[in-house]
């Protein structure tokens, strides 16, 4: 996995690419929300437009991410959701607990509203 | 000169000129230690006896018989030998332990030379003293001069004639003297042994105590005994002791030298002073048997002819290489083949070294053998500690607690600066306020030798003074390296052969832990005639994070579970492990469904850490009614295909376990009729790969059992896994597998 991250009006934008597994990937994630959370951005998207694949401990790396953002009154949003994932999402039923937009744009736009 | 006096004379010289190489030898290699110089100058005098008397017999047959041996000068000057006896009391003070540098007074110890040195010009001036009294007489004539000189002469005869009887009792005299310095020496030296710890030392201290004391002794009986009580001892016995006693002592000196490197002679030397010997013994062999041979030709032809010089000037040449090999040979073989000899003691040690393991068992080697062979004192290892993850200073003998090293210690970063074997006093610029230089000066530390593996510090080795009390030599410090490095390689093998130790414990655990969890799984499924239930299951691991459990209940109706935990391999199994026992303890206690999965997933949420979870499905078949109630906590559909074909997903429930303490599961219900099945499954079905990184996916799982809804469920779970091993033959496989077909055999 390769992590790309941005800003846009306080929201903090996440762009995992490729696929999303276990170790490396779960610190890096891990510590890059840390950072965010520690630089006083509480509001971060990830866009999953690039993910290829995710297995269940990439799950838990998302899973931990929200819990963490929502232990410090932020929140985790997802945009671009498709496909595998939108099933993965779907099957084990976390797309009741992650927000998920189309795009990027709708997923800032929804932290404003 | 007969015969026997010619060889007796040869021996002699040998003794006396091998002696006194000897003594060269010591004090040239290493002059400035006073325990070389002191044997040096002993074994000088000693050496000087047997050359005085070989001397002696050579010139005493060509003396007149008005002037007898006795009375030479040559022999007066044998009393010069006698200085043997105060440098050996000397000798007694400095090994084996040096007594004089502690004492204040130490400058006073040439004192004990006085009363020797006096014998001597004693002998020297007086021996006729009728010449110098009659050198007096002539003052003694009229006059003035002979008023004064008068008395003056009177008192100098008087004190000559003192002398004179002095003189007379001299030689009981001096050998009481003798006697006395003999014994005291004898008294200090074996007091002196006690105080000795390293075996190496003890050995040749022993070998040159018993030497002496042989030598000495029997000096004693054959010489100074008969002296004090003007006893008469056949003047051949006397030689045979003599010559016994100083090949005893002489050769115990050398032997200790080239055998056990007592004064620290270096292995050259040591060579050179073998190759001495046993071309003095060769050359004294010629030398007897060419005079006899030539005596024999003279007698038989009655001239002298060159015929035995040339034959044995050719002989020589003939044999000399082979014999010189030969000799070479039995050198190596008898001393330098050894224990001080370095190339044979890395090679002893390296050979032990392979096939030890055990870090405290290659400590005691490396201490075994610096102590043994260079004679180090102590030794004491400062290694990094895995269990501590700090450096330690381990316990020894006199110290016995560990001392944890910081790691950063000063002295400790300027070893880690160090590439090869150092004196302590180099790193002076590392000490200041370290706790590791505080307890390096408390034990005495000289050498260091680092232990590097690449660039990481094992650890070092602390090196005392050596127990001989001598400085170590580039060639000890060059060896000294090379043992380093060895050892450095013999713990990190050791530390290899501890891990692959612990990974075969933790295989040997986890197929223990394969088998609790085989032992887990139902040994057969519920059946009955009304329905019939195929499961398998097989961790892509030896243990995996998949199961399937069937829980029986009081109304007749049982529970089927089958769970999948996020990752794999131990984690997984043990969070399985935990569910199944939770889920079995909800439904045992007639726990609702919804309500089950509510409290499993408040124990999980509190028990593990947020990005672990469980999907799992729970359902509950009522065979007298064909109830299917379930609730679905995130796990991949189970799939409900009807006799004619028709399907539907059982989705209804909540999101997984373990991740959100709130999460709520709603139950649902449907109604089995006959041939109806029920088929669940894991994600390691649905996710196996095929090579175009294509997965089976659901759709080929539920395309796979609508057609195959006829046939047994242990045929479907048959088919269906040689489908997805035909599509991904990754082995082992991807993920955990585990799957359960129920299929309705009668209806009402």
């Amino acid at each position: 996995m390769k992590l790309s991250s941005s800003e846009k009006n306080g929201v903090a934008i996440l762009e995992p690419k490729g696929k999303i597994m276990g170790g490396p990937d779960a610190t890096i994630l891990h510590d890059k929300l840390h950072e965010f959370i520690e630089n006083g951005i509480r509001k971060v998207v990830i866009d999953m437009g690039q993910v290829e694949w995710m297995n269940s401990t990439g799950l838990g790396i998302l899973i931990s991410g929200l819990t963490t953002l929502r232990n410090n009154q932020g929140e985790l949003k997802l945009a671009n959701v498709t496909g595998k994932i939108q099933s993965l999402l779907t099957i084990t039923k976390l797309i009741t607990v992650f927000e998920a937009f189309d795009s990027v744009e709708d997923a800032v736009k929804s932290f404003k509203a | 000169m007969d015969f026997l006096q010619s060889i007796i004379t040869a021996i002699y010289f040998a003794f006396g000129g091998g002696l006194l190489f000897l003594a060269y030898t010591i004090i040239k290699t290493r002059f400035a230690n006073r325990l070389n110089r002191i044997t040096g100058i002993m074994i000088f005098f000693a050496g000087l006896g047997p050359i005085f008397i070989a001397l002696g017999s050579i010139i005493s047959p060509n003396v007149s018989s008005d002037a007898p041996f006795e009375s030479s000068l040559i022999h007066n000057l044998l009393y010069i030998w006698e200085l043997f006896f105060p440098s050996f009391l000397l000798f007694s003070w400095v090994f084996p332990v040096d007594r004089l540098s502690m004492r204040k007074f130490w400058r006073l110890r040439y004192l004990i030379f006085l009363p020797h040195i006096f014998h001597i010009l004693l002998v020297i001036a007086f021996r006729n003293p009728e010449k110098l009294l009659n050198f007096l007489d002539v003052g003694s004539g009229e006059g003035f001069v002979s008023l004064i000189l008068g008395p003056i002469s009177y008192l100098l005869k008087f004190i000559i004639l003192g002398f004179s009887l002095l003189l007379h009792s001299q030689e009981t005299l001096f050998a009481t003297i003798n006697l006395i310095y003999a014994l005291t020496a004898a008294y200090f030296i074996i007091r002196g042994r006690k105080l000795v710890a390293n075996i190496l030392l003890r050995n040749q201290i022993s070998i040159i105590i018993w030497g002496i004391l042989i030598a000495i002794g029997l000096y004693i009986i054959a010489f100074l005994i008969p002296e004090m009580f003007s006893m008469e001892i056949p003047a051949l016995l006397q030689t045979v002791i003599l010559i016994v006693a100083l090949l005893a002592g002489g050769s115990s000196i050398g032997w200790s030298i080239i055998k056990y490197q007592f004064l620290d002679i270096s292995l050259i030397v040591r060579q050179s002073l073998v190759y001495t010997i046993s071309s003095g013994i060769l050359v004294g062999l010629y030398i007897l048997i060419f005079g006899q041979i030539d005596e024999i030709i003279t007698a038989t032809f009655g001239s002298k002819t060159n015929i035995v010089n040339i034959a044995f000037i050719i002989l020589a040449l003939v044999l000399f290489q082979p014999i010189n090999s030969q000799l070479d040979n039995l050198i190596q073989k008898l001393f330098l083949k050894n224990r001080t000899d370095y190339r044979n003691i890395m090679e002893i040690l390296s050979r032990r070294l392979i096939s030890v393991f055990e870090p405290d068992q290659i400590r005691a080697m490396i201490e075994k053998t610096l102590t043994s062979t260079l004679l180090v004192e102590k030794i004491y290892f400062i290694l990094f500690d895995d269990t501590l993850n700090e450096y330690a200073l381990l316990p020894s003998h006199d110290y016995p607690k560990k001392l944890v090293i910081s790691r950063d210690d000063l002295l400790l970063g300027g070893v880690g600066q160090l590439e090869a074997p150092s004196v302590i006093a180099r790193l002076a610029e590392y000490r200041e306020g370290s706790r590791l230089s505080e307890e390096m000066d408390k034990r005495h530390i000289e050498l260091i030798l680092p232990l590097k593996d690449a660039n990481h510090l094992l650890g070092f080795l602390a090196l005392t003074q050596k127990a001989s009390g001598f400085r170590y030599s580039a060639e000890d410090i060059t060896m000294l390296g090379v043992i380093s490095n060895q050892l450095v390689t013999v713990l990190t093998n050791s530390r290899l052969y501890a891990d692959s130790l612990e990974k075969q414990r933790l295989d040997e655990e986890i197929s223990m832990a394969r088998q609790i969890q085989l032992d887990l799984l139902p040994k057969c499924p519920p059946h009955s005639e009304l329905f019939n239930i195929c499961a398998y299951s097989l961790p892509s691991r030896t243990i995996g994070g998949d199961f399937y459990d069937f829980i029986p209940k009081n109304d007749g109706a049982f529970g089927i579970v089958i769970a999948d935990a996020s990752g794999k391999g131990m984690p997984a199994a043990l969070l399985v492990t935990q569910i199944q026992a939770m889920m079995r303890s909800e439904v045992g206690n007639n726990m609702e469904i919804s309500k089950a999965l509510y409290n499993v997933n408040r124990h999980v949420v509190a028990t593990t850490s947020a990005e672990r979870f469980v999907t799992l499905f729970y359902g509950e078949f009522n065979p007298a009614t064909l109830d299917f109630n379930y609730a679905n906590a995130g796990h991949n559909y189970p799939i409900l295909v009807r006799a004619d074909g028709s399907h539907e997903l059982l989705t209804k429930g909540g999101i997984l376990l373990g991740a959100f303490p709130e999460a709520k599961y709603d139950k649902e219900s449907v109604k089995l009729l006959k041939d109806d099945l029920i088929f669940f499954y894991t994600d390691g079905l649905s996710e196996a790969q095929n090579q175009k990184d294509e997965e089976f996916g659901e759709k080929r799982i539920l395309e796979y059992i609508v057609k195959n809804r006829e046939r047994t469920p242990a045929d479907i779970v048959e088919g269906i896994l040689a489908d997805v091993r035909r599509f991904d033959q990754t082995e082992p496989p991807r993920d955990d597998t585990t799957l359960v077909i129920m299929k309705i055999t009668q209806g009402f």
